[in-house]
């Protein structure tokens, strides 16, 4: 494959992640409507209308509409959650990295600021502000939701070990990011995931012990236990029942399956939609390796630079794992690297370091 | 006629976006050269303080420098005439006359010593970098510019509307960047 197929089929991949979430959202509404508050489809009855005029009775059709306030609800605190993180995204990122600006007057300060300046170029892009990450561990990350106006930041221990020409393939990894708008994908998609913990954690209940140290049920998951206990005891063949309400066609213990299985669903949804981020940030570091290659026309810098950070096992201490997708590498070490198997895979921001470097070789081999 | 109608309207509006989409490229060419141009002109600036300040301590390498001093106002001169092709070679013989600047001063511990020295190597070796990235990204959009123009079937309406191939920047046969590196190995 290469470098043109990689990048479409990343894109592919990652709309058909967003049409997922989307439907995550939806369920999540939908569900509560139907379940909890007794939400009917729009329907049209004939009403009997008295017309003085002639003195006769016409039929008028009346129209009954249910606003779905579950599904409503659910999708304004996604779209107010993705929002939010999108406004300050940035803001909040280098806040909480302790990064500043880099200093031209200081000489290694200096070439990393040019370097951005050349990448930039590369790309034809504006070029973005150069930020330094007070770090030994080497890493690197960019924010901001705008090619127009983005920060690469990069810890200082990478500036110590890194030569020009890797260096420059970091930055082209972390300028692929913005050009390819990873880094706005990636911070709604953060949002998201925060709207989705939110609104599984109000039906749930909080996870959080009050001051008494006992576990908070929300009212929501008292009323819906009451009305399955109530459907339950209710015999499902005689009682139109709290949960049938007139859903003509789906009998109670049909109803009572599909209750459980969207209430399994909104409990596991917070680690479901982190899965999923998870595999979307790993797509985007394909495809960012790719462009970086791209950028540079040297796919052997990349790799030197990627073996270097490898080999530096510490943990990148200043970068939290809320911002991880956004690195080179995952600042929580190379600890993740080590486990394998079906978990560690659905859990890392990042794939495997020898398959990225391995992908990297067959593009310098084919060209 | 109705379905006549709708294919007439439909291929309006296929000609008019294949239209908007190449002027739209062309003017992404017309860019690209000029940061080329805005790169070059800060070498030319760059040179006379670089070359003054190596000066002293390279007293040997007179003919090095004479050199780069030589092929910077060849490029001058024809960066004032517009010919594309000859701007290529010249400002081509000034990256290699420059490249043979760098090789030499690495002979020169003590110009790696001098802070002055130093700074105006990084600016040298940002401004080249400068250069072959802005060369690059000219010379993508500008195949990106002639692909759209010869696939089919734009290629029916492009030269109707005046498009025209735009020109690469390419070195010539003989420009001196193409040729091989001689290292001396002997001592």
């Amino acid at each position: 494959m290469n470098i043109y197929e990689q990048q479409a089929e990343n894109r592919k991949n990652t709309s058909i992640l967003l049409v997922i979430f989307v439907c995550f959202f939806l369920i999540i509404g939908l569900g509560f409507d139907f379940f909890l508050l007794a939400w009917k489809p729009p329907t049209v009855q004939l009403k009997s209308v008295y017309d003085p005029h002639t003195a006769t009775y016409s039929a008028k059709p009346v129209r009954n509409f249910f606003i779905p306030f579950g599904t409503l609800t659910s999708l304004i605190v996604g779209f107010i959650g993705a929002f939010s993180g999108y406004r300050n995204g940035k803001r909040l990122v280098l806040a909480s990295t302790d990064a500043r600006m880099a200093n031209p007057n200081k000489p290694n300060e200096k070439v990393f600021i040019n370097i951005v300046a050349e990448i930039a170029t590369a790309a034809g892009l504006p070029r973005p502000m150069a930020y330094i990450v007070p770090d030994p561990d080497p890493n690197a990350f960019s924010t901001g939701t705008d090619p127009d106006d983005s920060v690469i930041a990069v810890t200082r221990g990478l500036l110590d070990v890194m030569t020009r020409e890797e260096l420059a393939a970091v930055v082209a990894h972390e300028m692929s990011h913005i050009r390819n708008y990873d880094v706005r994908l990636m911070t709604v998609l953060t949002a998201l995931v925060g709207s989705v913990n939110l609104i599984s954690g109000l039906i749930i209940g909080s996870r959080n012990r009050d001051e008494f140290g006992a576990r908070r049920n929300s009212a929501l998951m008292r009323y819906s236990a009451f009305k399955l206990s109530g459907c339950i005891i209710a015999d499902g063949a005689s009682v139109k029942g709290t949960f049938s309400n007139g859903k003509a066609g789906i009998p109670p213990h049909v109803m009572i399956i599909l209750f459980l299985i969207w209430l399994l669903l909104i409990v596991l949804s917070p680690m479901l939609s982190s899965i999923l981020k998870m595999a979307v940030s790993r797509q985007r570091e394909y495809l960012a390796d790719a462009s970086a290659a791209e950028l540079t026309r040297n796919p052997k810098g990349l790799i030197s630079a990627l073996e270097k950070i490898y080999a530096a096992t510490g943990p990148t201490t200043s970068i939290g794992k809320g911002i991880a997708h956004l690195c080179i590498m995952d600042p929580r070490g190379s600890y993740m690297e080590e486990r394998s198997g079906l978990a560690a895979d659905a859990l890392a921001t990042h794939p495997p370091m020898q398959k990225r470097i391995l992908a990297l070789k067959a593009m310098a081999y084919s060209r | 006629m109705i379905v006549a109608i709708v294919v007439l309207v439909i291929l309006g509006f296929w000609i008019a976006a294949m239209y908007n989409g190449l002027v739209g490229l062309r003017n992404q060419v017309d860019n690209a050269f000029r940061q080329i141009d805005v790169q070059l002109k800060r070498r030319h600036d760059l040179i006379p303080n670089l070359v003054s300040a190596v000066k002293g301590e390279m007293k040997f390498e007179q003919e090095t420098l004479q050199k780069v001093m030589e092929a910077r106002a060849a490029a001058l001169g024809a960066g004032k005439t517009g010919d594309m092709k000859d701007l290529a070679a010249k400002e081509g013989a000034l990256t290699a006359a420059l490249g043979r600047l760098i090789a030499v001063s690495e002979n020169y511990p003590q110009l790696k010593a001098n802070e002055n020295v130093s700074k105006l190597m990084e600016e040298l070796t940002h401004t080249e970098n400068q250069i072959s990235f802005s060369r690059q990204f000219y010379n993508d959009v500008t195949t990106k510019f002639n692909t759209k123009q010869q696939v089919f079937p734009t290629n029916i309406f492009a030269s109707m509307f005046g498009f025209s191939q735009a020109q690469l920047w390419e070195l010539p046969a003989d420009s001196p960047e193409r040729e091989n590196v001689k290292v001396d190995l002997s001592f």
